[in-house]
This record gives structure tokens, C-alpha cells and sequence, in this order.
């Protein structure tokens, strides 16, 4: 495992958080227990400071000192009496402050004014450390002096160390927890990440039949998706390719093989007759159109895939556009023996497409019905239907088998190869029709039977007047 | 995963379970048994939310396929 990977990233990212969350948790709990402990001493000493305070009546009796230097015994504290100036008159038992030495003056304005004061003091000869809460001595209203109750806080800091270091365990131990946790869900979220990393990196090396694996329903299964339609699309596309330069060198091949050839006769007069030498210069001039036809289209072609083609938009009435492409084609249906009808409408909204482009898509198809048609009619319908115009091209022809449909419109496809030749065209002309119809923002479908002839449908947007205010 | 790597984390786990008992059951006594008592009552308290998250999630995919039907 590399120390950059994203599995090392992301649990990094996840121990720190936790770490984030517990420092300041840890911090937090601490202080409860420190405040806990110290509060319930705290308020321990000032309830007795208080009642010892309120029990004395004089300080100048022995008898009464004695007794609450006792009481410090029993009750495990210490207790020290001052008077009035600061002299301390009992000591239950720190050697540092004995009988007749002046304690801390600083604190007597404050008694004197009634308060209470709390101080943490440490003993310079046994070193202990008190809580001491003191409160002034009051008699008849006059001040007498104070009395200090002093708490051992040693056992408290002891106890809360102990608590501090098993913190700091439970501590260390949560952040264990937390890496193994870590660990276990980093590595199975980045799993599938690793494997569609891999997959990507051979789909880039060629590998194009290779897919993820992942089945999740989240972004992560979605992004496999993603990656598998990626190698699918691209797997089509190299083979369309290959086809289509498998396509483009037969389909010149054969024209130059023919040209080749005829040239060669005439050239060696390997004919008979001059009719035969024109019937030869009347194939080499069709191929020479046919490849004239071919370098054109697939010019075209080029140009719409890579969005060269300029479209001039303009409103236009596709009845008009109809019936011109019919006019265009009347001589070619003509020399068959077909008819060409149109129905429907004459009285469309206009739509917003080039007029020229429009035409030719039409055109095309009514030459491709002619050429497939070889007795009946051809009918042009026009309509239009939620907010779009519709046109329908139908032939009584051949027909086209159900399984042929889904790839007509793809270059150089043909329903029936040995047929091609005989009925002309490239091969390359529903695949201009189709993009051209794209272009526009339209649409096209086919619906064929064989032997009962096919139906295209061209499907264009009506003219939306509202949207251009 | 490979092997090793669920032995690493499975490893961890129990260093961090181990050192949690330590501090819980440290203030309680010395004994084994305090010990044995607090791992148990940890692991219970660390399998609560992954059982408690385990049901919600089933619940979630079963009502999911519910909809579908």
C-alpha cells in the first residue's frame, strides 16, 4: 500500500477527526471531575467554617479553643482561629503557623467586612496542601475575629491524577479502536475505487472488453456505470471505425478497379465495336460520379460531426419545402413509373430550420424511396401534432427487415450488399439525413415491413412566437 | 482485503478494547472479574449502535424493495 493512497488519505482524515472530537472530550472531562471534587470539599469546609463561625462566642476562652482543636481531630481538618488583628489564638495542628504568630493580614478586611474567604494554602513544613475557607467571628454585632477551616486537598489531586492517567488511557485506547475501525471501512469504501482505477487505466491501455465489477446502487455504482457504458461506447467506436476505413477503401477500391480496368481496355482497344468503347466510357464516367458523389458526402459528413456545417435558421413553411423537394424529384420517379402524392395539411405553422438543408434531407429521402421502390407510389404526408410538424415519407417497396432497422442510419450500412451496386447510392445518405435532422433540433423514425415497403417520419419543432418576446 | 489486513485491524480493535477495559475496570478493584466484567459490558455497549445501525439499514432495504413491488 502506497503512504500517498487514497485508503492511508481518507483514515488519516478519520483518526484526525476522532482525535479533534476526543482532545477537547477528554479536556472537558477532566474539568467535570476536578470541579466535582473540589465542589463537594468546597462545600464541605464552608458549611462548617459557617457553623463553627456561628458556635463561638469568644475567642480570649481557652476552654472553647481547646474544644475546637479537638473537633479538628474528629472531623479530620485543621482549624485556625485568629483575633481581630491577625494573631492566631488556636492551631489544631500546622507547625508552620503556630500560637501568637500573625497570619495573613491581607485577609483580615475582608473578614472584617463580614465575607468569607477562600484561599489554598500549603504548608512550608509538612509541604501538605488545604482548602481554607474562612468566616468572620461575630459577637453582639462586634467583630471578634475568624476562623479557618482547612481541608487536606492532597487525596483529591492524587485521586483525579489517577482518574487524568486512566483518561489518557481510555483515551489511547478509543483511538486504537477508532484506526482499526478506520481502517476496515477505508479500505472496503475505496475497494471499488481501486478496482474501477485499475479498470479505467486498461480501458486507456486498450483493453476495452474489460468492466467494473461494482453493483452498489450509490455514486459509487453509479460511477461504475458510468465507466462500463464509457468502455462500451468506446469499444463501439473503434470498431465503427475500423469499419467505416474498412468501408471507405472497399468502397473506393471497387470504383478504381473499374475505372482501372475500362481504361486499360480502351487504352489496348480490347473492344469490338465503338459501342462498346462508349458503353465502357459510360461506366468509367458513372464511377467517376459515384466516387465524386462519395467524396462529397462523406465531406459533408465530416463537417456536421465536427460542427462546421453553418445552418442559416430562418422561419419556413415546410409544405412549400415539400413540394419543392417533390418537383426536384418528379423526373427520377418518373423514369420508374412512380407516383408521388402528397396529403395531409397544407395549412402548418412555420418552423424555425434552414430551408436548403431542409430540402435536401427531404430530397434524399424521397431518391432513396425511389431507388428501393420498383412499382406503386410514394406519399408524402404532412401534419403536425403537439407543437411540432411532422412529415412521413411512405413507399410500397422492398421493405426492410426488422433486424436491419436499429443500424440503417449508420455510415456505409446496407440492407442488401449485393443489391448496393445495382441501386446506386453511397451508403452515406441517411447518415447525412439523420445528422442534419439532429442538427435541427429534430427528429427522425423508421418503421418498415418487408415486402409492404417503409415509412420514414421526420418529426421538427413549430415555431414558439411566445418565447421570442 | 487481504488477510493480514483484517488481522491488522482486527488487532487494533483489541489493543483499543483492551486498553478501555484497563482504564473502566482500574478504579473498580483489582480481580479478574472486574475486568472480565468490563470488557463484556463494553463490547456490549460498542455492539449497541452496530446492531442498532444494522436494523435501520434493514428495515431501510426491506421498505426500498417494498416500494418497488
Amino acid at each position: 500500500m502506497k503512504w500517498n493512497s487514497i485508503v492511508i488519505k481518507l483514515g488519516v482524515v478519520f483518526i484526525l477527526l476522532f482525535i479533534v472530537v476526543i482532545f477537547p472530550l477528554g479536556f472537558s472531562i477532566n474539568k467535570i471531575f476536578s470541579g466535582f471534587f473540589y465542589n463537594e470539599v468546597e462545600s464541605q469546609v464552608d458549611k462548617l467554617s459557617t457553623r463553627y463561625s456561628r458556635t463561638i462566642t469568644d475567642i480570649k476562652d481557652e476552654k472553647i479553643l481547646n474544644m475546637f482543636e479537638m473537633l479538628a481531630d474528629l472531623t479530620d481538618h485543621e482549624i485556625i482561629i485568629v483575633d481581630k488583628n491577625g494573631e492566631i489564638v488556636a492551631n489544631s495542628g500546622l507547625p508552620s503557623l503556630p500560637k501568637g504568630s500573625k497570619a495573613n493580614i491581607e485577609l483580615l478586611p475582608s473578614l472584617k467586612e463580614k465575607e468569607s474567604v477562600k484561599i489554598e494554602v500549603q504548608d512550608v513544613t509538612t509541604k501538605n496542601r488545604y482548602l481554607s475557607i474562612g468566616k468572620p467571628i461575630i459577637s453582639n454585632k462586634e467583630f471578634l475575629g475568624g476562623i479557618f477551616v482547612l481541608a487536606p486537598i492532597d487525596g483529591i489531586y492524587l485521586s483525579l491524577d489517577r482518574v487524568r492517567d486512566m483518561l489518557i488511557l481510555a483515551g489511547m485506547g478509543s483511538i486504537f479502536l477508532a484506526i482499526g475501525f478506520a481502517f476496515f471501512f477505508t479500505r472496503k469504501l475505496t475497494t471499488p475505487l481501486l478496482e474501477m482505477e485499475k479498470v479505467t487505466r486498461n480501458i486507456a491501455h486498450g483493453d476495452l472488453k474489460t468492466r467494473v465489477s461494482v453493483e452498489s446502487k450509490d455514486e459509487i455504482g453509479s460511477l461504475a456505470k458510468a465507466i462500463n457504458y464509457l468502455a462500451v461506447e468506446l469499444d463501439k467506436y473503434q470498431t465503427n471505425r475500423r469499419q467505416f476505413f474498412a468501408n471507405i477503401s472497399h468502397e473506393l477500391r471497387t470504383p478504381l478497379t473499374y475505372l482501372g480496368g475500362y481504361i486499360k481496355a480502351i487504352q489496348q482497344g480490347l473492344y469490338q465495336s465503338d459501342k462498346e468503347r462508349d458503353q465502357y466510357l459510360f461506366i468509367i464516367e458513372n464511377e467517376t460520379e459515384r466516387m465524386t458523389q462519395l467524396v462529397n458526402d462523406l465531406f459533408e459528413l465530416s463537417k456536421m460531426e465536427e460542427g462546421k456545417l453553418e445552418f442559416h435558421f430562418e422561419d419556413i413553411d415546410l409544405c412549400e419545402v415539400v413540394q419543392s423537394s417533390i418537383e426536384k424529384t418528379k423526373l427520377k420517379s418518373k423514369e420508374k413509373g412512380i407516383e408521388i402524392f402528397l396529403k395531409g395539411d397544407t395549412n402548418l405553422p412555420l418552423a424555425n430550420l434552414d430551408g436548403l438543408r431542409t430540402e435536401q434531407i427531404v430530397i434524399n429521402l424521397l431518391e432513396n424511396a425511389i431507388r428501393y421502390t420498383e412499382k406503386g407510389s410514394i406519399t408524402v404526408r404532412l401534419w403536425s401534432e403537439r407543437q411540432k410538424i411532422k412529415i412521413s415519407i411512405e413507399d410500397t417497396g422492398l421493405g426492410i427487415p426488422e433486424e436491419d432497422l436499429p443500424y440503417l442510419f449508420e455510415r456505409f450500412y446496407r440492407v442488401e450488399k449485393s443489391r448496393s451496386r445495382a441501386t446506386g447510392g453511397t451508403g452515406l445518405g441517411l447518415s447525412i439525413v439523420k445528422s442534419l435532422v439532429v442538427l435541427q433540433q429534430g427528429e427522425i423514425q423508421v418503421k418498415s415491413e418487408v415486402g409492404k415497403g417503409t415509412s420514414f417520419i421526420l418529426s421538427f419543432p413549430v415555431v414558439d412566437y411566445s418565447q421570442e418576446d | 482485503m487481504k488477510r493480514i489486513e483484517y488481522v491488522i485491524a482486527s488487532l487494533l480493535v483489541i489493543v483499543g478494547l483492551a486498553c478501555l477495559t484497563t482504564s473502566g475496570s482500574y478504579l473498580m478493584g483489582d480481580g479478574i472479574d472486574a475486568y472480565i466484567m468490563t470488557f463484556l459490558q463494553l463490547c456490549m455497549w460498542l455492539g449497541i449502535p452496530i446492531v442498532v445501525v444494522g436494523l435501520i439499514y434493514l428495515i431501510l432495504i426491506r421498505l426500498k424493495k417494498g416500494e418497488k413491488k
